[in-house]
C-alpha cells in the first residue's frame, strides 16, 4: 500500500493507493467514504473493501476528502462542491497512477450521494458506479446527526483555511462546520427525483434501510441490491455482527 | 518554545517492511533546543486520525508550539500491514512504539518523546513508558483505573437515583446487581481487567502497579486525565487514580485533572478545545528530565511483570 499526499498544496488530499494483487486487467476503483463518525467507524470495512478488490485484480484509492480525516484543512473548511471537486481529482490521480482505462467508484453513504451529484462533472468516463447505502434525504441525515450538544451555533465566528474569511459555525456529530456545509446536507434529496448516471450502477441498501429511489442508468446496466448485512459506520460498540461480508461480495460479483 | 504559524505533514513509513503507517506533524522551521516529541497511540480500534478528528486537531496545534508530533496506527489497525509475528497482541504493539521512536530518533534525532493515549492508548503508553529512556512523559486520558470503595458508593448512587433502573428492576430486567458483581469480581482479581491488557495469564491490576512504580522512579512524568461522563464510567471522582494506585509514589511527577462534563470520547469541541490547551501547555511547561536508573532498566513487560 502507498499512502500519500495528493492535489494542490492548498488542498493537500490524503489517500492510499494499493496496486491489484495480480494483474488480471479488471480496472480500477476509486473509494469514497462517508463522513464524520460514519467515516470513522467505517475505515476498517473500507480497507477490508479495497483489499477485496486488489485482490480481484483492481488497483484502488482509498482518499479524505479537505477538512476530513488526515487531508488538510479543518472540519469548518468542508463544502460539499469542494468535495465533489475532490473526487475528481481522486479520480484523475487514480487513473494516471493505474494507467487504466476501466474505472469504477463505489460510494459509502454520504461519498454515495456525492458521487451521484458529481457524476456529471467527472473528468474520466467511469464505467461502474456502486452506491452503497446513499444517503436519500438530507433533512433526516442531519435529525439522525444531532446529539444533545448538537447543531449548537457558535458564539465566536472562525477562520477557516480557505473561503471568507470568517464564517457562522455549528457542531454537528461532534465537529465543527460551517453553516453553508450543513445547507449543503439539508439540501440533499435524492429520493423525489429521478437521476440516471453515464454508468453501470449498482445500488445497495441494506438492514432494511431501503428508501425509495430513482438512480440508474441513463443507457447501460443498472441493479438495485437489497442485503441483509451490517453497518460498519455505525457506532463501533454496536457492531458484534462484523464485517459486512454480503456487501463486498456483491459489489465483486456485480464489478466482474 | 516559539509559537509557530506554519507546519509540514508528511507520511511516516516504518517498522518491518516499514509496514506501519502514520502522519508525522512538524513545525516548518524545527527549534535547535533539546527537542521533544509526541507519539500519540490508537484508541481501540479506531485508526490514528481519532475520534472526532481529535488527534489531527491536536496533532496540529502541537505543532505549533514547536513539537514534531506522530500518530500512527500499531499494526493491524487502520493502513498498517497486519501483525504476522508470533507475538501476543499486547507486546507486538509495544513493539510497534518503540519502531516509532526509532523512526523519530533516525530520521529527526529526537530521543526525548510524551506518549499519549486514550483508554486502550493510555494502557499501552504506560506498560512501554518504563522500558524505554527515550520516554520523558506519559499523557494518559482514560487509562484503566480499578474501582474503589468510593467508586462503588458513586456508582450505586447514581444507579438508584435513576428512575430507568427501578423501572428494569420492577421489569425484572436490572443488569445492577449483575454489572455490581462483576465490578466486585474485579476488585477481588478473579478477573483483573480490560481484555487489551491480559497478557500471558499474568493479573493486570497488579502489574499495572508495578508499571507505575517503575515509571515513576524512572522520573518519567505523568499527565492523568480521566472524563466524568462515560457511558459505562470506570471513574467517578477525581481522586480514584491515586486512591487506586495509593502504593506507588509518583512524588511530584504526577499532574492529575478531571474533565467532569467530557465523554470518553471528547465529542463536545469545548472539551477537545481544553484538552489540546492542557495537553500544550503542559508539554511546554513540565521539566521533563529522566533519572539514571540505579538498578539496570527493566526490559519489557514480561520482565517486569514476572519481578
Amino acid at each position: 500500500m502507498l499512502p500519500f499526499f495528493f492535489g494542490s498544496k492548498k488542498r493537500a488530499l490524503f489517500g492510499s493507493f494499493e496496486p491489484a494483487t495480480h494483474r488480471g486487467g479488471a480496472g480500477a476503483a476509486l473509494l469514497c467514504g462517508s463522513w464524520g463518525t460514519e467515516y470513522t467507524n467505517a475505515h476498517r470495512a473500507m480497507r477490508v473493501l479495497s483489499k477485496r478488490l486488489c485482490a480481484a485484480g483492481f488497483d484502488t484509492l482509498r482518499f479524505d476528502y479537505f477538512g476530513a480525516g488526515d487531508s488538510g484543512g479543518e472540519t469548518i473548511d468542508a463544502e460539499l462542491d469542494g468535495w465533489k471537486n475532490d473526487i475528481g481529482t481522486a479520480l484523475r490521480e487514480l487513473t494516471e497512477m493505474s494507467g487504466t482505462s476501466r474505472i469504477a467508484i463505489i460510494g459509502m453513504r454520504l461519498g454515495a450521494t456525492l458521487v451521484v451529484e458529481a457524476a456529471p462533472q467527472l473528468p474520466a468516463r467511469v464505467d461502474s458506479v456502486v452506491l452503497w447505502d446513499p444517503i436519500l434525504c438530507g433533512t433526516d441525515y442531519l435529525n439522525s446527526l444531532q446529539t444533545p450538544q448538537g447543531d449548537r451555533r457558535e458564539t465566536t465566528p472562525v477562520s477557516p483555511m480557505c473561503g471568507p474569511p470568517e464564517v457562522a459555525a455549528s457542531q454537528l456529530g461532534g465537529l465543527l462546520v460551517s453553516s453553508s456545509f450543513i445547507d449543503g446536507l439539508r439540501s440533499i434529496d435524492l429520493s423525489s427525483r429521478e437521476v440516471r448516471l453515464p454508468s453501470n450502477v449498482l445500488t445497495i441498501f441494506s438492514n432494511n434501510q431501503h428508501r425509495e429511489c430513482n438512480i440508474g442508468s441513463a443507457s447501460k446496466d443498472s441493479e438495485v441490491a437489497i442485503l441483509e448485512a451490517p453497518s460498519p459506520w455505525r457506532d463501533s460498540a454496536d457492531q458484534e455482527e462484523g464485517l459486512p461480508v454480503e456487501v463486498f461480495e456483491r459489489i465483486l460479483k456485480w464489478l466482474r | 518554545m516559539a509559537s509557530v504559524t506554519h507546519i509540514v505533514e508528511k507520511i511516516a513509513q516504518f517498522g518491518r517492511e516499514k509496514g506501519l503507517v502514520g502522519i508525522v506533524a512538524d513545525p516548518a522551521v524545527p527549534s535547535n533546543e533539546n527537542r521533544l516529541a509526541v507519539v500519540i497511540l490508537n484508541t481501540g480500534t479506531i485508526h490514528r486520525v481519532g475520534h472526532h478528528r481529535m488527534y489531527v486537531g491536536m496533532s496540529r496545534k502541537l505543532a505549533r508550539t514547536g513539537i514534531t508530533v506522530l500518530r500512527f496506527d500499531f499494526s493491524g489497525l487502520g493502513d498498517s500491514s497486519p501483525h504476522l509475528s508470533d507475538q501476543p497482541l499486547l507486546q507486538s504493539n509495544l513493539t510497534d512504539i518503540e519502531a516509532a521512536l526509532e523512526w523519530l530518533q533516525t530520521t529527526r534525532g529526537i530521543s526525548r518523546v510524551v506518549l499519549i493515549g486514550l483508554c486502550s492508548g493510555a494502557d499501552h503508553a504506560i506498560l512501554y513508558g518504563f522500558s524505554d529512556p527515550r520516554v520523558v512523559g506519559l499523557v494518559l486520558i482514560d487509562p484503566y483505573i480499578p474501582p474503589t470503595a468510593r467508586y462503588f458508593f458513586d456508582y450505586l448512587s447514581h444507579r438508584l437515583r435513576d428512575v430507568r433502573n427501578w423501572r428494569n428492576f420492577r421489569l425484572h430486567k436490572s443488569k445492577l446487581l449483575r454489572r455490581l458483581f462483576e465490578h466486585i469480581s474485579r476488585t477481588l482479581h478473579l478477573d483483573g481487567g480490560p481484555l487489551h491488557l491480559e497478557y500471558h495469564g499474568l493479573d493486570p491490576r497488579a502489574s499495572l502497579e508495578k508499571a507505575y512504580e517503575a515509571t515513576a522512579q524512572a522520573g518519567v512524568k505523568f499527565l492523568v486525565i480521566c472524563t466524568g461522563q462515560h457511558h459505562a464510567p470506570r471513574q467517578t471522582y477525581r481522586e480514584q487514580f491515586i486512591n487506586a494506585f495509593s502504593k506507588v509514589s509518583f512524588g511530584d511527577s504526577l499532574q492529575l485533572e478531571f474533565f467532569q462534563n467530557a465523554d470518553h470520547t471528547f465529542s463536545s469541541i469545548r472539551s477537545r478545545s481544553e484538552l489540546d490547551e492542557l495537553v500544550a501547555s503542559w508539554c511546554k511547561n513540565t521539566p521533563f528530565e529522566r533519572s539514571t536508573p540505579l538498578t539496570p532498566p527493566i526490559a519489557d513487560v514480561t520482565a517486569l511483570w514476572s519481578a
